[in-house]
């Protein structure tokens, strides 16, 4: 999680909204993927973090060749750990994919798709297995990390909101 | 007539909050009024309900049922004493009713809930905007642009899943993808995905120059910009190839607030510049048009084959996009009506108006067509076109 929170920083130095995460292998302990927001860069709003980790262990020839042996079974072994709740699309992706668990710091109530707005990964209805998912580990960080985002300004977002009067607040709910 | 997936406000059935309402003399009115603006608790959220109306007893005598506050506000025994306090117990005898809770959002609903009580309707156009003739063709003709790209996904064993994003102001297809989740073995790499990833890349592209600091690179090798069989097609229109120069957003903003407007300009050649809906914003000419920079995919139409899944449905709210028609419900996995309706989330930030079975019909006959009519009842069309996913349990 401490990885995944110095991602969220890296994305925030680049002006990225400041998330980020780390996918773990269990058999091996190791972190196979990172990611951090890229939407801006990249000019996809889809370019989330956990996007960009996904990506990244597919890139690397032994877990796509697992993947694509049997992408269910390796999913089932691999953990995300996340600074913000998934949103809807990426709790979406993660149970298509068969993830194995999530751990996440603070809820997202604007599109949380992991209880916050909607429960995309306990979801009955829906294809695919639901998948476990908890929340609150360094909370208090990744929120400190988000508001440092959003007391500036989007300068990419159109007509950027001016925002001269926000103030960095400490407390925590 | 397109089928248009309402919001779940648009088509919950009535609920109810209840309040006290009494049956009164007309000529006490003013009364009672008075009593319940002086005395009364005013009622919270319920400014749809009439305060008043209209009720005859079985002998034919006009009396009138007035709503006095809420259920919760007060209890029986504090409201009887407050009559007492007045004088008006014998005017006026409570009883707990149930009126509707929300206000209506449509006709419909504005016709069946006013059997518990009346309330106010405004019908609200920009909810349902009214598509022209002629746009009702090029969406049409869209869609059968869309479902041409199938056959080449089934040609290289990918699902027919295909998706097509256009510019509704210039009509200029942005970009058409399909599913390539079986050859990349990337099962997220569904057609929208695909899609909004060749709208970004054409954006990257197109603005290099005066971007170049930008060096965003795909880490691997089976990644959308590479593999994925996408044509940025252009038609007709050259205005828009300049639009990335200048980062002025307005209007992609005034898309994205306007809808209506956007809907109601039915002219699909370079000549809608010149329209007076561009000059509302600002733009009084073509030049001016050009300067625009898109921010993501906002306010663009996005055609389908496939309702999309959760996944889907979300990078479409993320990629800020206007309008959304497709042709087949997914039942099991469709997050733009069948499963979720993340279109019209009201927590979500960005909404967009859906279409569904946009074309069906069209592709239903294509079916009968190669199958013969027995075919819906036989393997053979199962695995063609439009019945190849309809009704299984696939995330598109």
């Amino acid at each position: 999680m401490k990885v995944a929170l110095e991602l969220a920083l890296e994305a925030h130095s680049v002006g990225e909204v400041p998330v980020g995460c780390v996918f773990v292998y269990e058999p091996t302990g190791a972190i196979i993927g990172r990611g951090r927001n890229k939407t801006n860069e990249s000019l996809n709003g889809t370019r989330h973090a956990e996007f960009e980790g996904i990506d990244m262990i597919l890139a690397q020839e032994e877990y796509f060749a697992k993947n694509k042996q049997d992408s269910r079974s390796f999913w089932k072994d691999v953990v995300l750990y996340v600074t913000i709740e998934p949103c809807v699309m990426c709790a979406s992706a993660l149970r298509q994919l068969g993830i194995g668990h999530v751990y996440f710091g603070a809820g997202n109530d604007r599109f949380g798709g992991n209880g916050s707005v909607f429960n995309i990964h306990t979801d009955t209805e829906l294809p695919h297995s639901p998948y476990p998912s908890e929340g609150g580990y360094y909370r208090g960080e990744a929120i400190i990390i988000l508001r440092k985002f959003y007391v500036g300004e989007n300068t990419h977002a159109p007509e950027p909101k001016k925002k001269k009067h926000r103030v960095l607040k400490e407390e925590l709910p | 007539m397109l089928d248009q997936v309402l919001p779940e406000a648009e088509v919950r059935a009535l609920e109810t909050v209840d309040v006290y309402i009494a049956t009164i003399e007309p000529k006490h009115t003013n009364q009672v009024i008075k009593f319940i603006r002086g005395k009364l608790p005013a009622t919270q959220g319920l400014d749809h309900i009439k305060q008043i109306r209209k009720t005859t007893t079985d002998d034919g005598a006009v009396k009138l049922d007035v709503v006095l506050c809420e259920g919760l506000a007060l209890s029986a025994q504090v409201l009887d004493q407050l009559l007492k306090q007045e004088g008006l117990e014998s005017m006026v005898t409570p009883r707990i009713h149930g009126v509707p809770k929300y206000p209506p959002l449509t006709r419909d609903q504005f016709e069946q809930w006013k059997a518990a009580w009346p309330t106010t309707f405004r019908e609200d156009t920009n909810r349902h905007p009214k598509i022209s003739d002629k746009d009702e063709a090029a969406i049409m003709g869209h869609i059968q642009s869309v479902w041409g790209h199938t056959a080449e996904a089934t040609s290289k064993g990918e699902l027919p899943i295909a998706a097509m994003i256009v510019d509704p102001l210039t009509q200029q297809i942005m970009a058409t993808s399909y599913d390539t989740r079986k050859s990349t073995g990337y099962i997220l790499q569904h057609a929208v995905m695909n899609c909004v990833a060749a709208v970004a890349k054409r954006e990257r592209d197109g603005s290099l120059s005066q971007r170049a600091e930008y060096h965003h690179q795909q880490p691997h090798s089976i990644g959308s910009d590479t593999v994925v069989p996408i044509s940025s097609e252009k038609q007709g229109a050259e205005p828009v190839t300049g639009r990335e120069s200048t980062p002025s957003p307005i209007c992609g903003e005034k898309r994205k607030k306007n809808p209506v407007s956007e809907t109601n300009l039915s002219t699909p050649s370079p000549e809608s510049s010149a329209s007076p809906l561009l000059r509302d914003e600002g733009a009084g000419d073509t030049e001016d048009r050009r300067v625009k920079k898109a921010y993501l995919c906002t306010g663009y139409d996005v055609f389908l084959t496939h309702e999309p899944c959760v996944m889907c449905s979300m990078a479409l709210v993320h990629s800020r996009v206007g309008r959304v028609f497709y042709t087949v419900p997914m039942a099991a996995s469709g997050g733009l009506g069948s499963q979720h309706k993340i279109h019209s989330h009201p927590s979500l930030n960005h909404h967009f108006f859906v279409y569904r079975q946009v074309g069906y019909q069209a592709q239903q006959d294509k079916v009968k067509e190669q199958c013969g009519d027995d075919s819906m009842n036989e393997n053979k069309g199962a695995s063609i076109g439009l019945l190849a996913l309809e009704n299984q349990k696939v995330d598109c």
